[in-house]
């Protein structure tokens, strides 16, 4: 069974998921190692850095959602396996590492503006701010991220408690922020930002959906996560699916 | 109501400036007059003087490298096929070249219908390096072939109304794939003043590094007016109406607030997404700042004077 073994070998999935992050960088490096970054290496380097980021974001919004449709899924199929919300607990622990590579990536493409196309001119990057609304959608995602990547260790979970969640629940904004930014520096009629904001649309669409009651919440959501499998209590599959349907 | 200058008011002998070179209603009223030889060979020796009306730093991009004809024939802003820049220079491989005329009329004495081929012959051919900068904020360096577009208006003997001259681009959906959606209103439409497509620096490209235009650089007949955003250089030109009246012209009309008709490179006039106080050219990664007529004020800023210079973007 594949989601099993997903579990049973999570080592390996958290590092090919950290490896898959890392590709859009580790492919920027190698281009610019053989001097192959194309025309306009300036724009390769913010679109680059910038997309990922936005990717990865959504990403992290997809963990919980996903969770609930493997599940959904599972029972309809009447797998061994994943019928069980915590069946999935496993793609939480994904969700810090996708956070903080969108993070990575949100900083090197600031990085890389105030080098690169600022020239560290702070008196040039005042006057633009006030310009170009999309800047300051920028640097206001950027400092909300860096924020959740700062609460985002282990020790730092502990000691916020109760606030963690709500404060991360920031990460809404992050993508709205981040939907801002795009839209207001692409140029009109272009459709690069579309994919990005339907997927986001679609992830942020189904928080509103449980927090304005129009979906069903269950357990697993806002903390209340479920238990995991006790071996005295399973009951035949088919019965189990029975049960967990009508519910 | 825009008026562009009148010439030769004030000037000393020896002043090279661009005015000189604007014909205006007296001096298409005294070729009116005169025979149709004599003005045929006046109008030829005015436009072949305006080339040389102008010292040759104005045609070297001040000795800068010219940007690699991989960038510059791989890098286009070309909605006609496409709005990524890397996919023009495959899918601009469709379009037909052959046979292709291009049409002077409007406000002349003489229209004329000329084919893409007869162009070098009838107009002649000289390589001018110009910078290029595009008001998405990029740059380049171009060696581009042509000759002074005022040779080939004057040839159609533009009458005292003509005060702007349109320029009208191919409009061949079956070919060019981008003009199947309305990114914008098509057939591309440019325009400038008189004065604008009068001068010396205005340059109508054939041909790119010493070969023919490349198809995806606007084949067979493009613009390039070095102090204005690449906006203002129309490719693939079918048809140039001279007018009295401004026209409209296609980015303008999307957006008049972002792309002004004058379209001149103007380091203080900011753009909603894009910085105009720098820019980016191709092939490096740090910005540079960006000149007040990206580098020609000297030839070009005296069409302007009197102007508000924040409506000059």
């Amino acid at each position: 069974m594949l989601a099993s073994w997903l579990k049973n070998h999570f080592t390996l999935v958290w590092r090919t998921v950290f490896l898959c992050s890392a590709l859009p960088g580790l492919l920027l490096l190698a281009r610019f190692g053989v001097d192959d970054a194309g025309p306009n290496p300036l724009a390769l380097l913010l679109h680059t850095t910038g997309r990922s980021s936005l990717v990865l974001l959504t990403l992290t919004l997809v963990v919980t959602p996903l969770r609930r449709l493997l599940t959904n899924a599972s029972r309809f199929t009447n797998r061994r396996y994943g019928k069980r919300l915590s069946d999935w607990n496993w793609l939480i622990r994904l969700r810090r590492l996708l956070g903080l590579w969108c993070f990575t990536y949100a900083l090197a493409h600031g990085w890389v503006y105030c080098a690169f196309d600022l020239g560290y001119d702070w008196s040039a990057a005042w006057l633009e701010i006030g310009e170009k609304p999309y800047l300051l959608a920028g640097l206001a995602g950027l400092l909300l991220l860096a924020v959740l990547a700062a609460t985002s260790a282990p020790a730092m979970i502990r000691r916020l408690g109760r606030r963690w969640r709500p404060l991360h629940r920031l990460t809404y904004a992050v993508a709205v922020l981040g939907l801002l930014h795009f839209w207001w520096l692409s140029k009109p009629g272009l459709w690069a930002p579309w994919p990005d904001t339907l997927a986001l649309a679609l992830l942020l669409g189904y928080r509103l959906a449980l927090f304005g009651g129009l979906l069903e919440r269950w357990d697993g959501f806002d903390g209340k996560e479920s238990q995991e499998r006790q071996p005295g209590v399973l009951r035949p599959p088919a019965v189990a699916h029975f049960l967990e349907s009508t519910v | 109501m825009r008026h562009y200058r009148a010439l030769n008011t004030g000037l000393r002998e020896g002043d090279v400036t661009p005015e000189q070179w604007v014909l205006n209603r007296r001096h298409w009223a005294l070729l009116a007059t005169a025979g149709v030889a004599a003005a045929t060979q006046r109008i030829a020796a005015a436009a072949e003087s305006a080339d040389t009306a102008l010292p040759s730093a104005a045609f070297a991009a001040g000795g800068e490298a010219p940007t690699p004809l991989a960038d510059v024939a791989g890098y286009n802003n070309y909605y006609e096929f496409s709005t990524a820049k890397k996919a023009v220079k495959v899918l601009a491989q469709a379009l037909t070249l052959k046979p292709w005329t291009i049409t002077v009329d409007g406000e002349v004495e003489k229209a004329f219908t000329v084919d893409a081929d007869e162009l070098t012959r009838l107009f002649g051919s000289e390589e001018r390096i110009y910078r290029f900068r595009c008001v998405e904020g990029w740059s380049m360096v171009v060696p581009w072939s042509g000759f002074a577009l005022s040779r080939l208006l004057a040839r159609a003997r533009p009458t005292s109304r003509a005060k702007f001259v349109a320029f009208e681009s191919l409009q061949r959906s079956s070919e060019m794939i981008g003009q199947r959606s309305a990114a914008l209103a098509w057939p591309y439409r440019e325009a400038l003043r008189m004065d604008e497509a009068m001068h010396p620096l205005t340059f109508a490209v054939t041909g790119l590094y010493g070969q023919p235009l490349p198809k995806q650089n606007g084949a067979p007949l493009r613009l390039a007016l070095p102090w204005k955003y690449g906006y203002k250089n129309p490719k693939a030109i079918t048809r140039i109406h001279l007018l009295n009246e401004q026209p409209a012209t296609a980015w303008n009309q999307l957006s008049p607030s972002e792309y002004g008709f004058y379209g001149n490179v103007n380091p203080q006039v900011p753009h909603p997404r894009w910085s105009q106080a720098r820019e980016n050219r191709l092939g490096e990664l740090q910005k540079r700042p960006t000149l007040p007529f990206n580098g020609y004020a000297q030839w070009v800023a005296d069409l302007y004077q009197g102007q508000d210079p924040k409506n000059l973007f």
